[in-house]
């Protein structure tokens, strides 16, 4: 997450405003306790308000301030001094003996299970709060991370001479795809957005290129969104992906191929 | 001023409290009714509440300031709402916001440009003010201005940064 984005997308302000909905407050609210310089922000636009607000005060009217405080005051006196409760004391003598212990048992019993079901009650509540900001925050973090590599992604296109295929995958991976990013004169390759299925964990993905018929080794990948770094090829005519064993093969096994893409233009 | 001794219910901490924030609240307040006696009253209302209520004043969320702020604005809606001077949002509206837009215009006229408003470029401050005195919500704003919602946003945002400079020293 861009902090900047957010704080320059005006919630700041609106939120100072009191023109928000509870839901954006309760996420500012948030974020402004995750993020120190969001904080930092939202008091800045508080203080600016506020010196604007002075700024441009005008007198009031005397009697309002009377008012306000004779009431204040009569609320002040009416507030009823509660005088000190006398509880009599009246020791109960129960002669029974075996009854009288029953019921203290009765009572600790009583207490322990009243004790053990509000520790429950905060427990519980603590922990649904713990794990909605843990959720918030591990959102917070799957949406930065997705901006960086979109971020990362568009710095790679606008590079010259990078040029992306779309590999899609065969039958063996019906529907699905994987970009191949080739610059054709530093001979850089990346591939990025893996579509494909998940490997068993004994194998990976090797990207290969095929240059006058023969594959040349360009390592293996992961299935991730994020661009991965392989190794540079020059010439490269078509690039091809097979299921290898785990750290990759020193040729290709062509019956687990899972798609190919050849390079035009 | 000391949250503490507010909260505690010190009268002499919520004078204090009071002369320094009255007349901007006043004028925000005046502003939002358009008429100097129901605003009076709406003071009257918003600091008895603001005393009975400053216990669950929260200062890690917003300042003392900002609190208020939304208090007094509430309750100045409320009196418009009550009094029926501004209805729902629908067709003849628009009239309601214009004139009490120009009725902004005319008053800071009136009253001469304030120091921190000079700053501003006209079309910021007539946005600022439409939202922050006049208590309209930025889509109002926009409909009644006959601006972009995201023109109305970035001339806050512009403005703001201004007064934000403005302050700075």
């Amino acid at each position: 997450m861009n902090i900047n984005d957010y704080i320059s997308s005006g919630i700041l302000e609106q939120y100072v405003l009191g023109d928000i909905s509870s839901q954006e407050k309760k996420e500012v609210e948030c974020m402004s306790h995750i993020y120190p310089e969001i904080k930092e922000e939202l008091n800045k636009v508080q203080i600016a308000l506020e010196r604007f607000a002075l700024d441009n005060a005008i007198e009031v009217p005397s009697h309002i301030k009377k008012n306000i405080f004779e009431k204040i005051e009569k609320e002040i006196a009416q507030e009823p001094i509660t005088p000190a409760k006398v509880v009599e004391f009246n020791p109960v003598i129960n002669n029974n003996v075996i009854a009288s212990t029953s019921n203290k048992r009765y009572l600790v019993a009583a207490s322990v299970s009243l004790i053990i079901g509000a520790s429950a009650v905060y427990f519980i509540l603590k922990s649904n709060f713990n794990e909605k900001e843990l959720a918030l925050n591990s959102k917070v973090q799957a949406i930065s991370k997705e901006k960086e590599n979109i971020q990362n992604q568009l710095a790679l296109l606008s590079v010259e001479n990078n040029k992306p295929f779309v590999l899609q995958g065969n039958a063996k991976a019906p529907g699905k795809t994987m970009i191949v990013l080739w610059n054709n004169k530093t001979g850089n390759v990346y591939v990025n957005n893996v579509e494909l299925p998940k490997t068993p964990s004994d194998k990976q993905y090797q990207l290969w290129a095929l240059k006058d018929g023969k594959p040349i080794d360009l390592g293996v990948f992961n299935t991730e969104t994020s661009i991965q770094n392989m190794k540079s090829v020059a010439g490269a005519q078509a690039f091809a992906v097979t299921l290898e064993v785990k750290g990759g093969s020193p040729t290709p096994h062509l019956d687990e191929l899972y798609g190919l893409v050849k390079v035009s233009g | 001023m000391l949250i503490a001794d507010l909260k505690a219910k010190n009268k002499t901490a919520f004078e204090n409290l009071y002369d320094k924030y009255s007349g901007a609240m006043f004028n925000i307040i005046v502003r939002i009714v358009n008429s100097n006696e129901v605003a009076e009253d709406v003071l009257q209302d918003s600091f008895l509440k603001i005393w009975k209520n400053i216990d669950s004043y929260d200062e890690t969320k917003a300042t003392i300031f900002t609190w208020m702020l939304n208090i007094c604005r509430n309750t100045a809606l409320d009196a418009l709402r009550k009094a029926n001077v501004r209805p729902s949002i629908k067709t003849d509206t628009e009239n309601v916001y214009v004139e009490s837009l120009q009725t902004v215009q005319m008053n800071t006229d009136i009253i001469g440009l304030k120091s921190s408003l000079k700053h501003l470029t006209p079309e910021q401050n007539l946005v600022i003010q439409a939202i922050y005195f006049n208590g309209l919500t930025h889509e109002e704003a926009s409909k009644a201005l006959d601006i972009p919602l995201g023109t109305i946003k970035t001339r806050i945002r512009m403005g703001l940064a201004t007064l934000k400079n403005v302050f700075k020293n």
